[in-house]
């Protein structure tokens, strides 16, 4: 019995590898993937990258304000590449800031959400019966208000802030990982080693943790990255309507609001490369988002 | 309890077309009985009504016997092994009758108890070995975690154990094989690995759900010899369930069949097999396509299994049978036939007892 040839079976590539090089297989998702590097390398290295503080008030000069892309500075020599905003701020150095802010909030809020609702949404399919129908019904009526709605109100009663914006970015955005995580792992709870693993006398928490969620990860992820370019979206937004960061704190959507007022008298630079880069960091997470989805689905898999 | 089970071939009277190499009559003894199923009653709640999978299951096992159940699908063996490890899932419960185990009444224990035997007294083997380990837990993982999940002992000392297990059902290089997934392994090599699992803890009992089932017919002779050696060896008590009579006809000590969730007839393999006494059983026997002539369609049982939901009252039976009468249609209970066998039928094809 131990004759059976079991070499064969050894030599077999790792999942990872498997998984890279399905990845790879799409260029698109490859550049997907270097423009969101990218874009969080520029995040992450802001302060040394950006030739400004946009924060320090000092550093400015308003005699610098709405300057066009390529101009200098009046006073010495500074360059502006992207241009200044109304009160003279570098937009280059503005932009990689409100990279900074809109990522840290979008990733807060979606690991947050996640965690919440991935918690939420599989304590559901395992534990079942009341629970899980008064949660689930409290996840469609959620859904079934507009994000935006929801978010409006909250930051509204709550006021402004980074914590109440990522507390109703939460608030927006956990059950569609509860619904989510709920539904991989009532397709896994029902697996035979689920039944196994009840048979080898584990524990509950042990079977919870060790074995029902890391089959329930892959589609939480995707959802995951499909969310946190949602919460950027609707940091944005918030932040646009004047609803959300502080101006102290500019985000890309604050950005875009400040330049608003002036895209009609011919000063684009000022919304428009915000605007730019809030659209590349978006369009980066979801081409990665999407073929992580096409490469983590087995339906998919040939 | 120690039978050594002699491979005196009893003449098969069928023109031994299939090995019924049965092993010999365990003499009954008076010893405590290691599982004592009684009038065991799980049904399933669904739209229509309760349905009763398992319908008054009596059978009970000695230490170290091999039990083999037999059924066609739907005929309540599943249940009958889910509902003896409590882990029958709503809508399903157990509605009446014990469980036994080693002088312990399991129906309606603590769950913590019923834990802590399942995988350490009571392990259990599941049909699909592609399904039954984790694909995303290594071998180890999963095989240190059911020894600690019932002992102390430290994970070097728990690692040593699943080695010597692993190479007991037969994998080499044990342990680097522990440090691989579940998806580097064949078929036959993951049912090796359930039941290395299921032989850890040293259990006094194994149930089998169709264990070789969905493995080529190689493996599955491979894996029911090494089955047979390793309980042998240890000592454990199995219950085997199954559709496939030649295999609970080579490594079976008795038989149980099921029909309609209920046991229709139970006694030594041999004697059950060479000369049934339950219709179905015969019914059963003749359909296996050995036993049939070649060119011959092959035969089978009329018509179809009842539905659970609108058992006939009496004989479940009785409107596929040839030899019904109007008194199948009163209930029939399990009467003893013979010193060792059990027959459900008022006009049994063996009437008078062996012995």
């Amino acid at each position: 019995m131990s004759a059976v040839p079991q070499t064969a079976i050894l030599v077999e590539e790792s999942p990872w590898r498997r998984f890279v090089s399905q990845y790879a297989a799409s260029k698109l998702a490859l550049f997907g993937l270097a423009l969101l590097a990218l874009v969080l390398l520029l995040a992450v290295f802001a302060p040394w990258i950006a030739p400004q503080n946009p924060y320090d008030l000092g550093k400015l000069d308003l005699m610098d304000a709405r300057l066009p892309p390529g101009s200098s500075s009046a006073f010495g020599s500074f360059h502006y590449l992207l241009g200044t905003d109304g009160q003279g701020r570098d937009m280059w150095s503005a932009i990689l800031y409100g990279l900074r802010v809109s990522l840290t909030v979008g990733v807060t809020s979606g690991v947050i959400a996640l965690t919440l609702g991935a918690a939420l949404g599989i304590l559901a399919a395992y534990v079942g019966g009341r629970f899980e129908q008064v949660l689930m019904r409290i996840v469609d009526i959620q859904l079934g208000f507009p994000a935006i709605l929801v978010a409006l109100v909250l930051i509204a009663t709550l006021g402004k802030g980074v914590d109440k914006v990522i507390i109703a970015l939460v608030t927006v955005q956990w059950a569609y990982y509860a619904r989510t995580a709920r539904s991989a792992a009532l397709v896994e709870r029902h697996k035979e080693y689920m039944e196994a693993a009840r048979g080898l006398g584990l524990s509950s928490a042990r079977i919870v943790l060790r074995h029902l969620l890391p089959n329930t990860l892959p589609p939480l992820i995707v959802v995951g990255t499909v969310q946190v370019a949602h919460a950027i979206a609707l940091e944005a937004t918030l932040s646009f309507l004047g609803l959300g960061l502080p101006t102290t704190e500019p985000s890309l959507g604050l950005l875009i609001a400040n330049g608003y007022e002036f895209l009609l008298s011919g000063k684009y630079w000022i919304s428009v490369y915000p605007g730019i880069a809030l659209l590349a960091t978006i369009l980066a997470i979801n081409l990665v988002g999407d073929q992580l989805r096409d490469v983590l689905n087995p339906r998919l898999a040939r | 309890m120690t039978t050594p089970r002699s491979q005196s071939t009893a003449p098969a009277p069928r023109g031994g077309s299939l090995a019924w190499g049965g092993p010999a009559l365990r003499s009954m003894s008076t010893a405590p009985a290691l599982l004592e199923v009684r009038d065991l009653v799980t049904e399933f709640a669904t739209r229509d009504g309760a349905l009763h999978a398992v319908n008054g299951v009596s059978f009970s096992l000695q230490p170290g016997e091999v039990l083999g159940l037999v059924g066609e699908s739907g005929s309540g063996k599943s249940v009958t092994g889910f509902s003896i490890m409590g882990l029958v899932d709503p809508p399903g419960r157990i509605v009446g009758g014990s469980v036994r185990f080693e002088g312990r009444e399991l129906v309606g224990t603590d769950p913590e108890v019923m834990r802590k035997l399942r995988g350490n007294r009571i392990a259990m083997i599941f049909q699909d070995p592609m399904m039954t380990l984790n694909p995303v837990l290594r071998i180890d993982t999963q095989m240190i975690e059911t020894i600690l999940a019932h002992e102390r002992v430290s994970e070097k000392a728990a690692r040593e154990r699943c080695i010597e297990a692993l190479t007991r059902v037969g994998i080499a290089s044990a342990p680097e094989r522990l440090r691989q997934y579940p998806h580097q392994f064949s078929g036959g090599m993951r049912q090796r690995v359930a039941i290395a699992i299921a032989l850890l803890n040293r259990p006094a009992l194994i149930i089998a759900d169709e264990p070789t089932t969905a493995l080529d017919v190689t493996v599955q002779g491979q894996i029911l010899h090494e089955m047979q050696q390793l309980v042998r060896e240890a000592g454990t008590a199995l219950v085997w369930i199954t559709h496939d009579l030649a295999v609970i006809a080579g490594l079976a000590d008795r038989v149980a069949v099921m029909y309609a969730g209920r046991v229709v007839e139970q006694g030594p393999v041999a004697d059950v097999l060479d000369a049934p006494a339950h219709h179905y059983t015969r019914g059963l026997l003749d359909s296996v396509p050995a036993n049939n002539t070649r060119g011959q369609p092959l035969s089978q049982i009329a018509g179809m299994t009842p539905s659970l939901l609108r058992l006939p009252a009496g004989c479940a039976f009785r409107d596929r049978c040839a030899a019904a009468t109007a008194l199948c249609a009163q209930p029939v209970e399990l009467r003893p036939l013979g010193p060792s066998r059990q027959v459900r039928c008022v006009h049994p094809l063996v009437v008078e007892a062996l012995a």
